[in-house]
């Protein structure tokens, strides 16, 4: 978290991968509590591959988190490509913020 | 859907947001709700396209709870609003803004807070550096920045740095119970160091903390049911925006909900009532 902007890959993941690959991006994914995913992704592929993929791996719903780049929203179609995204760019995943009640707590 | 977006161009805007909706708009309402949820449906804002989920919508239109996405899209219609009006030709706007009572606005999505101050953890100022850049926005420029905060995962508020007062506004739905001193001295850390970074140390000695006044405000409507917090304080954004006293009834909340839908679908506002009707 401290860190910021520019996370490392986690090696865990990205031992599998083939570095040779020059047309794909290494994307991190942070999500709010200091965890974060590395994917790599083709610049042409459509982001919501790597939005869907993200909920998968976390075991929870699509649609569940919702995905910025610098604060603007990601949508399904936009590509790494047309966001102008850079290696070693950063998404932040929050959780959908969802509300309407009171609230009685101090 | 398509048919119904076509059927909706002759929506007439003219109405107020309060206004009672007649037999062909809540006809009209009927056959959104039928719509399959898996939808998607596309706002076209200054900030660029936001595809909405039918299925969050809906929610509008059965007093449910208010998503993130439904604020963000509906605040990026007021910045829309704000924009043209002062931007957009307007050079008499621009010219006499600081004897209007209409604001130049900002508004920031709910996850800038979150991203700011995280889930109570410490203030991270990196983590929301690059937004202000990417969504090019002069904070210096603006009047008034808006910041919708979701409280306990359950709460929408609205909190609102006035540069021209050098006032904090707090405008809670139900007054009284959140961490005020504490998200607005945030909030006003995190402006102090954008403008420091953007704008040089000795503008942002210009705007010391101890010379903001924080405003709690408790003379606005306030919800009595356990739904609508969020539909509140798109309200208050509303009044916010077009420089107008904050005065609204539960009915009209309800006339809103269904209104701030259309306004969505068709990326166009209604008006306000005028103070004094």
């Amino acid at each position: 978290m401290m860190e910021g902007l520019k996370a490392e890959p986690s090696t865990a993941m990205s031992g599998s991968l083939e570095p040779s690959d020059e047309s794909k991006l290494q994307i991190t994914v942070r999500d709010g509590e200091g965890g974060q995913m590395t994917f790599r992704v083709r610049k042409s592929t459509k982001l919501k591959k790597l939005m869907s993929n993200y909920c998968e791996k976390q075991g929870v719903a699509y649609g569940t988190y919702r995905f910025t780049l610098d604060g603007k929203r990601i949508n399904e179609n936009d590509t790494a490509e047309t966001l102008q995204m850079e290696d070693g760019d950063c998404i932040d995943a929050f959780l959908y913020q969802q509300g309407g009640a009171r609230c009685e707590s101090e | 859907m398509k048919t119904l977006l076509k059927s909706l161009k002759s929506l007439d805007f003219s109405k107020t947001l309060f206004t009672p909706l007649d037999e062909q708009e809540e006809k009209w309402i009927e056959i959104f709700l039928q719509q399959s949820s898996e939808n998607k449906v596309t706002l076209l804002s200054p900030g660029g396209k936001l595809q909405i989920p039918v299925e969050e919508l809906k929610l509008l239109v059965q007093d449910g709870w208010i998503t993130d996405i439904v604020i963000d899209g509906y605040l990026s219609l007021l910045i829309g609003e704000s924009d043209s009006f002062f931007i957009a030709g307007n050079t008499t706007a621009s010219e006499i803004r600081d004897v209007l009572f209409r604001p130049h606005i900002f508004a920031f999505s709910p996850f800038f807070y979150t991203r700011l101050c995280g889930s109570g953890e410490e203030f991270d100022f990196a983590g929301v550096r690059q937004w202000t850049v990417a969504s090019k926005i002069d904070v210096l420029q603006r009047d008034l920045l808006l910041f919708p905060i979701l409280h306990s995962k359950v709460h929408w508020f609205l909190t609102c740095l006035d540069l021209r007062t050098r006032k904090v506004l707090f405008l809670d739905p139900y007054p009284g119970r959140l961490p005020v001193k504490e998200v607005c001295s945030n909030l006003l850390r995190w402006l102090i160091n954008e403008v420091s970074e953007k704008y040089g140390e000795t503008k942002a000695r210009d705007l010391e903390p101890s010379g903001w006044r924080i405003v709690n405000c408790f003379d606005i409507p306030s919800q009595r049911d356990t739904n609508n917090c969020g539909v509140y304080l798109l309200l208050f954004a509303h009044h916010l925006e077009q420089g107008r006293v904050i005065n609204f009834t539960q009915e009209d909340v309800s006339n809103a909900r269904k209104r701030i839908l259309f306004s969505i679908l068709s990326s166009k506002l209604y008006t306000l009532p005028d103070d004094f009707s």
